[in-house]
């Protein structure tokens, strides 16, 4: 199997597990301990748009912070 | 027997008999070192049970409670399983101050009073700084001064405290102290440096990395969590914990996210999975502290198995960057699969022992009420998927193939990451019976199926932003400014300016200085103590003790920083 089927393959199935957990939230009561955030798909919203959040600002403060390897004299050898 | 010899010390001798003896000898010691110091912590009684007197004070070498059993415990299985996995690579030398660390720790968790506690605590900066030189290059070398000047500072700071305590209230005891005051800030302050707490965190993702792939894992154990405990014992519900928790998290995500080195990646998360708990004690409810100590138990074993398997990965390819790893799931299926299940746990995915402790913080937070403090947590477990759970695993075993075939991890550590992989999944499966050992009763139950949907979500769509930014996070051979800079860039500048200064300047010029000085001082004195040399003046009247240590703990730090720079 070509490297790219196999790719489409596991995206098919991440797709899948993913539809799984939302739809069985139409079956589960009480998923967060409170009442304004019970709404069907907000741990899924709220994860995603987490980890993007935390994506950018680590992007963003990237170009501030990131420095050459052996920006400290001692780690010349890195 | 084993009641009237402190834990610790049965492992301290370990540690010297593994130093002192040849080979398969000091093999036996890793063996039975831990198991007789296990026999030791769960033979002890609740409450003091041996003292000794020193000066005019009664040092109570061995108290106990469920909450300094249950760390002794896993810092004790923690040498064990980490004297299994480092035999065959680490020094003699390397093991002995692994152990003699541990022994600390584990003193530590028993010490009753707060001298025997400082004793303890000095060990540990010692050993540990031992086992970060034991990484053998030179940069593991200054890290390790690095490392042992902050300690030895976070030290210092800690006596003070301890000192004020003991003037002031007359007891060595350890007991829950309000932060409102000069001594109790000061013993708050020498504590949370060793839990990495902010402004200093750097000094975690600084040595730990530096050490040997052995040492690592020692390393990864015990100096936050003994200070975790520290905090639960003397200062539960204090507020601004829960701020610098927060902190913490956040902090680990955002800089690990940002990493290239692969230990450094996993040290970044030492200090949020530590935030967690920090966080926990902050709050200070039973349940919240229960969460504490749970979560620092499941973390030493699913922190230590990360570490596990990225040492046996450093060890067989030599690499540890991202940028250079990729595709060894194909040669180290165990390791690979002991990474995996590693990073499951710290993400806390359901039936893993991040999932059954982590939660039980989560919980203390939304029964206070803290609505927003809850949400972020959510966020960070979200954020801890992505920079541990996902991160180290895909850049490392699977992303590109980098063409290397290393070979899997020989049967000593595949057995010390296998021992780790079950207690992740008891822990995560049936947790009752581990529930049963926290300090305060508890009938949580983790596995509510609203919560386990909405974790599943949480973390899957995580998982979904992660494939989805993947070219935001292209790796670049890149190191992240922190707060060392102004002790490894700053501070070394200025001082070498200042010696330029002082070498370049003539000695007449520096003595003229010298003199000036001289005679504004005298002239001070005259004016402040109107000539009479009897009345001591400002400057010579007698100081309150708090403020003479602080002065000397400034004075004493600024000649260490200056000397080592």
């Amino acid at each position: 199997m070509s490297v790219e089927k196999q790719i489409r393959n596991a995206w098919v199935l991440f797709s899948i597990v993913l539809a799984v957990t939302l739809i069985v939230e139409f079956f589960v009561p009480g998923k967060t301990p409170f009442e304004s955030t019970q709404w069907w798909g907000f741990g899924a919203v709220f994860g995603f748009f987490s980890c993007f959040i935390m994506v950018i600002v680590a992007k963003v403060l990237g170009y501030a912070l990131k420095r050459p390897e052996n920006y400290y004299a001692e780690h010349k050898d890195v | 027997m084993f009641e009237l010899l402190p834990p610790g010390l049965i492992m301290l001798l370990g540690a010297a008999w593994i130093a002192a003896v040849p080979g398969v000898w000091a093999r036996i010691g890793l063996f039975l070192a831990p198991l007789l110091t296990l026999l030791a912590i769960w033979s002890v009684p609740d409450g003091v049970s041996l003292t000794a007197g020193f000066l005019d004070y009664e040092l109570q070498l061995i108290e106990t409670s469920p909450e300094r059993r249950l760390f002794a415990t896993i810092f004790a299985i923690m040498a064990g399983v980490g004297g299994l996995y480092a035999f065959k690579h680490a020094s003699k030398g390397e093991l002995a101050s692994g152990f003699a660390y541990a022994s600390g720790a584990v003193g530590v968790c028993f010490a009753g009073d707060m001298i025997t506690l400082f004793l303890f605590w000095e060990l540990m900066a010692l050993f540990s700084t031992l086992v970060i030189w034991f990484g053998n290059t030179p940069n593991a070398r200054a890290a390790g001064i690095r490392y042992a000047i902050l300690h030895l500072l976070g030290g210092v700071i800690l006596k003070v405290g301890i000192e004020g305590v003991v003037v002031h209230t007359g007891s060595i005891d350890i007991q829950p102290l309000a932060a409102n005051n000069f001594d109790a800030y000061m013993m708050l302050i020498g504590i949370l440096i060793n839990a990495a707490a902010p402004p200093v965190s750097a000094w975690l993702s600084d040595a730990y990395p530096e050490a040997s792939p052995t040492g690592s894992v020692f390393l990864s154990a015990f100096t936050t969590k003994t200070a975790v405990l520290a905090l639960i014992l003397l200062f539960p519900g204090t507020e601004l914990l829960i701020y610098l928790g927060l902190f913490m998290i956040i902090y680990g995500i955002i800089w690990a996210l940002l990493e290239n080195n692969v230990r450094r990646i996993l040290a970044f998360s030492i200090v949020n999975q530590v935030g967690f708990m920090v966080v926990a004690v902050g709050i200070g409810t039973p349940m919240a502290l229960n969460g504490a100590t749970a979560h620092a138990f499941a973390h030493i074993v699913y922190k230590a198995l990360l570490f596990m398997s990225a040492g046996v990965v450093i060890l067989h390819t030599g690499k540890e960057k991202c940028s250079e790893l990729g595709g060894l799931y194909r040669t180290m299926p165990i390791t690979a699969f002991c990474g995996i299940v590693g990073a499951l746990a710290i993400s806390s995915f359901p039936l893993t022992s991040g999932f059954t402790t982590k939660t039980m913080i989560s919980e203390a937070v939304s029964l206070q009420g803290l609505e927003w403090v809850w949400y972020l947590l959510a966020a960070a477990s979200a954020g801890v998927f992505l920079h541990a759970g996902i991160k180290f695993p895909w850049y490392v075993f699977f992303q590109k193939d980098s063409g290397m075939r290393p070979a899997d991890a020989p049967w000593n550590m595949s057995l010390a990451m296998g021992i780790f992989v079950v207690l992740c999944f008891a822990i995560g499966i049936v947790p009752e019976p581990f529930y049963e050992l926290l300090p305060y009763p508890t009938d949580f139950n983790a596995y509510k199926p609203g919560k386990v949907v909405f974790y599943l979500q949480l973390l899957l769509f995580s998982g979904l932003a992660f494939f989805l930014l993947l070219p935001l996070m292209k790796r670049t051979n890149t190191l992240t400014l922190d707060t060392d800079w102004f002790w490894r860039r700053l501070g070394k500048s200025l001082t070498e300016h200042l010696i330029n200064l002082l070498e370049r300047g003539k000695e007449s010029t520096v003595n003229s200085l010298l003199t000036r000085v001289g005679r504004i001082i005298h002239a001070g004195d005259q004016l402040l103590t109107g000539g009479d040399s009897k009345d001591p003046g400002a400057l010579g009247s007698a100081w309150s003790i708090g403020t003479t240590a602080l002065w000397i703990v400034v004075l004493l730090s600024a000649y260490i920083g200056i000397y080592y720079l």
